[in-house]
């Protein structure tokens, strides 16, 4: 789709000039598909309109249309990404040359191409090594997922062997005994025959019977019967126990990669579609393997037994039998595409309906307060439809389908009653071989039946397994180093080099430098969206810098073991999140080897201890999901014992304060202190009160340092600090100024409160 | 913010560099002014706000109507260059590759062939259709329902 190399332009070049490197863009000046080339060479920027574009318009200008700027020093070339589209701006000082246009996908094209630019224009040697590396990753990535045309839905299917190959030898055993048990099944119409044609007509027609043979053959058909009832349970038995183990094993290797991705996943995806993808998927593929994958493989060996039986016993009447089978295999392979897309959709539809739960459930207090309830019952109602509908959808498709090959079996026995009794009249078969066949062929198509069913199982199972793989698929964006140094202990000085950050397009941090020293503690002040949260994900590796380095105790985190490093480091965020469990065990989630005695202390220091013995369970309360029970500051008290509990040499404080009240900041803020204590902390805060004791604070504007300092030196040379300390302080004293106010009016709230 | 101005002539004009000059009523001039939507995708005609180099906002436009006819091409031209959304009015043909599959459309802005992942077809309100490609391109389609019997079928494998 793009040239890799140097695109073969009617340039004309002139003597000593050489191209060095191309950009294909795909828009033209309003935003048309059009195509276009870029030829960068050691003196020009050179312009050529493709010459047969993509989209034939009145703008396209015939053949080759080229201009050229020579590469001069006041000339600037950029690159910017807008939504969707990105845009490359010629201009010298003063005039603007030339703006093209490129969708978005071509933007790391673009800024190589630029960078390649600034090279040439800076000096014309130095561009000469730019020219392999401007080579585009992202073209490279695409033409690769275009290649690998092979996995289709049976190739995830596929992909389910490797979860099936701890239990080989148990599947293998199931298979043999499916294939015992359908092979018992097939003994008692054989044995039919002889009962019919040896004893009962003969009998009828007067002839005296051997009473042992008819014992005989009674067993035989009692015998078979318990042979496959026997066969068939322990099948049935062991494949189950197989089928869980897999799907067990399905569902936590999924859901222990969901833990290995970036926190970008989460926030690009729905937490309910997650959900049913690790419970939902994972069930279907259990049912899969436990009902049908076997049965089908016995029901492929029945089919072909039964026939041979048949063709042995009469090739002719067998021949005329099987005849709707190939009409049967064509059906059910026209309805095998439909069935899955209705699948895949259903499942679609499903995850759908949980995410809107997955929305509502924890969103609850808000629904209740705006009285939307009739509007969330609306939402649930609408998804539930559409599930309704897919499901509808499969429905007809397979209720029109197997009646008709219930017809088209039934239609097989009419053809066999018909020609078996005219064969009978012609005396060339026997009234014995016409109930066998009948037997046989009911059987047949029994299993035929089966294996049908098999199609929509397998279909529906190929879809679920493609959710689940598109989840394993995901990459880990943040990816532990070949050779990871595992960390001791850490002193804690952390340093930012020429740190540079973008979500997507989006530039969050600029060339940031910042060296914070052992056990010091930072303060980072700005306004919101300067990028302050982004600095804190980035000690903690939640994200990798797109440029420049993070280092700890002078190792760049990427090198350092990810669960060694993130060891060292506790976090307090805005909203304290208690899991489900005692306050004892949240408490200990760092380090759930704490004895009490470590768990009191941290509570202790975290001014949490009081309030907890105050309530009934003490430390064995049960908190919920959202830790209703406790208010707002005491779940905070407990998110800082957690964090102390593990002792970290870095700290982080996320707007630890940001949410509670005045009132309950003073709470928390003997248990900060007591946290910071000898600690490199790096503290994100709206309220200044919660800098207090920081060494130095840094002011943030996006995504650039504007200042760092004490808090007297940042009052008179940062602005920004000024004017947030003012705020802060209005604030503060506003407030005090009520609650003075308060206490006169109704006594001492804060002590009648305790 | 004097938002009362958006009823006053807002002139619009460009410099050298293709940069956007306003000179609101009174006479004033801002310079490397930038029009943004403010509801891409619902309201593409309406709610402009016009935003000074800082981004903050000199004027909000309800409707583009309001701007004198001299001045609307400019904004117009202006907002479309930093939005890029095509709108699909057919569907061609499907393709599956590998994981993805290569949807080939005709848009408001030309036909071309896109590489999606079938998970990232959203349905939103009232039957409105976001897709976005591998490359992170979005395509809107504003009323699926309306589209040709043979669009629909490609992308109701989809849905």
């Amino acid at each position: 789709m793009r040239q890799a190399g140097l695109v073969s332009t009617n340039i004309p070049y002139e003597a000593g000039e050489s191209p060095r490197a191309t950009f294909t863009h795909d828009l033209d000046q309003n935003l048309r598909y059009a195509k276009g080339t870029l030829v960068l060479t050691n003196r020009r920027l050179i312009h050529e309109e493709s010459p047969a574009g993509t989209a034939p318009g009145p703008q396209q200008s015939g053949f080759g249309a080229a201009e050229s700027w020579p590469l001069t020093e006041d000339v600037t070339f950029k690159a910017c990404a807008y939504a969707g589209v990105g845009e490359l701006e010629l201009r010298t000082r003063d005039r603007l040359l030339v703006r093209l246009h490129y969708t978005i996908g071509r933007h790391p094209e673009a800024c190589a191409f630029v960078k390649c630019f600034e090279a040439l224009a800076a000096g014309p040697a130095a561009g000469d090594k730019e020219l392999s590396s401007q080579e585009s990753p992202t073209a490279v990535t695409l033409e690769r997922s275009a290649d690998d045309a092979s996995a289709t839905t049976m190739g995830s299917l596929a992909r389910l062997i490797r979860f099936a190959k701890p239990w080989t030898g148990l599947f293998f055993l199931s298979f043999i005994l499916s294939l015992g048990c359908t092979a018992a099944g097939l003994i008692p119409p054989y044995m039919t025959m002889p009962l019919i044609d040896k004893i009962l007509i003969p009998f009828q027609n007067g002839a005296s019977i051997d009473e042992s043979r008819v014992v005989w053959y009674l067993m035989g058909l009692g015998g078979a019967a318990v042979l496959a009832w026997l066969l068939g349970w322990a099948r049935t038995y062991v494949l189950a126990w197989v089928s869980e183990r897999v799907s067990a094993e399905l569902r936590n290797t999924i859901y222990s990669h969901l833990h290995s991705l970036p926190l970008e996943y989460f926030s690009e995806k729905r937490t309910g579609d997650l959900i049913a993808r690790v419970s939902t998927d994972t069930e279907r593929i259990c049912l899969f393997l436990s009902v049908y994958v076997l049965d089908f493989g016995a029901d492929v060996l029945m089919i072909v037994m039964t026939a041979g039986i048949l063709l042995y016993i009469n090739p002719l009447l067998a021949v005329v039998t099987l005849c709707p089978f190939p009409l049967i295999a064509w059906l059910t392979y026209r309805v095998r595409k439909t069935l899955w897309r209705g699948f895949t959709k259903g499942s679609r539809a499903w995850a759908e309906m949980t995410s809107v739960l997955a929305d509502a459930i924890p969103g609850i207090r808000v629904v209740k307060a705006f009285a939307q309830e009739g509007r969330e019952i609306r939402r649930f109602k609408e998804t539930n439809d559409y599930v309704l509908r897919a499901n509808d959808r499969v429905n007809t498709v397979w209720s029109f389908f197997k009646p008709m090959v219930t017809l088209l079996t039934d239609l097989g026995l009419l053809v066999i009653w018909g020609f078996a009794v005219w064969l009978i009249f012609q005396n060339r078969i026997t009234v014995g071989v016409l109930t066998a066949f009948v037997a046989y062929i009911s059987r047949f198509y029994a299993r035929l039946e089966s294996m049908i069913l098999m199609v929509s199982a397998t279909q529906r199972a190929a879809a679920s397994a493609k959710r689940i793989f598109d989840v394993i698929d995901e990459q880990p964006r943040i990816v532990e180093s070949p050779n990871p140094v595992v960390p001791g202990r850490l002193n804690g000085k952390i340093e930012f080099q020429n740190v540079g950050f973008s979500y997507g397009k989006r530039d969050v941090l600029q060339n940031l430098s910042l060296t914070i020293m052992p056990g010091e503690m930072i303060g980072f002040v700005g306004p919101s969206g300067s990028g302050k949260t982004t600095l804190v994900n980035l000690v903690c590796r939640f994200y990798d810098v797109c440029e420049g380095a993070v280092r700890v105790d002078d190792i760049d985190v990427r090198d350092l073991s990810i669960a060694g490093y993130r060891k060292n480091i506790g976090i307090v965020l805005q909203e304290p999140f208690l899991f489900y469990g005692t306050i004892a065990e949240n408490i200990a989630y760092g380090r759930p080897d704490a004895s009490r005695t470590e768990i009191i202390d941290a509570a202790r220091a975290a001014c949490a201890h009081d309030f907890i013995i105050r309530l009934p369970d003490g430390y064995d309360t049960l908190v919920g999901e959202r830790g209703q029970l406790l208010s707002g500051g005491e779940r905070q008290r407990i998110s800082i014992a957690r964090a102390i509990l593990i002792s970290p040499a870095i700290l982080i404080l996320d707007e630890a304060t940001s949410s509670v009240d005045v009132e309950t900041e003073k709470e928390i803020q003997q248990a900060l202190e007591n946290l910071v204590e000898g600690r490199t902390t790096v503290a994100v805060a709206h309220r200044l009160s919660t800098l207090k004791r920081a060494d130095r604070i840094v002011v943030l504007e996006d995504g650039r340092i504007t200042g760092v300092g004490g808090h007297s030196e940042l009052l008179s040379t940062s602005k920004t600090y000024a004017r947030f300390h003012r705020t802060n302080a209005e604030m503060y004293l506003a407030t005090m100024q009520h609650l003075k106010h308060d206490e006169e009016n109704n006594g001492p709230v804060v002590e009648e409160a305790l | 913010m004097n938002n009362d101005a958006s009823q006053t002539i807002a002139v619009c004009f460009r410099d050298n560099l293709g940069r956007l000059i306003l000179r609101d009523a009174q006479g004033r001039e801002y310079r490397d002014v930038r029009p943004f939507r403010m509801f891409p995708i619902t309201d593409p005609e309406g709610w402009i706000s016009i935003c000074d180099s800082q981004c903050s906002e000199l004027l909000c436009i309800e409707s583009i109507e309001a701007v004198p006819p001299e001045s609307r091409h400019i904004f117009i031209e202006e907002l479309n260059r930093c939005m890029f959304t095509p709108v699909i009015e057919q569907i061609t043909q499907s393709v599956p590759v590998g994981d993805s599959v290569r949807l080939f459309i005709v848009t408001d802005r030309g036909a071309t062939d896109i590489a999606i992942n079938s998970e990232e077809i959203y349905r939103l309100s009232g039957n409105r259709i976001l897709i976005k490609d591998l490359s992170g391109m979005r395509y809107l389609i504003p009323d699926w329902h309306k589209m040709s019997a043979q669009s629909r079928k490609i992308l109701d494998m989809y849905l």
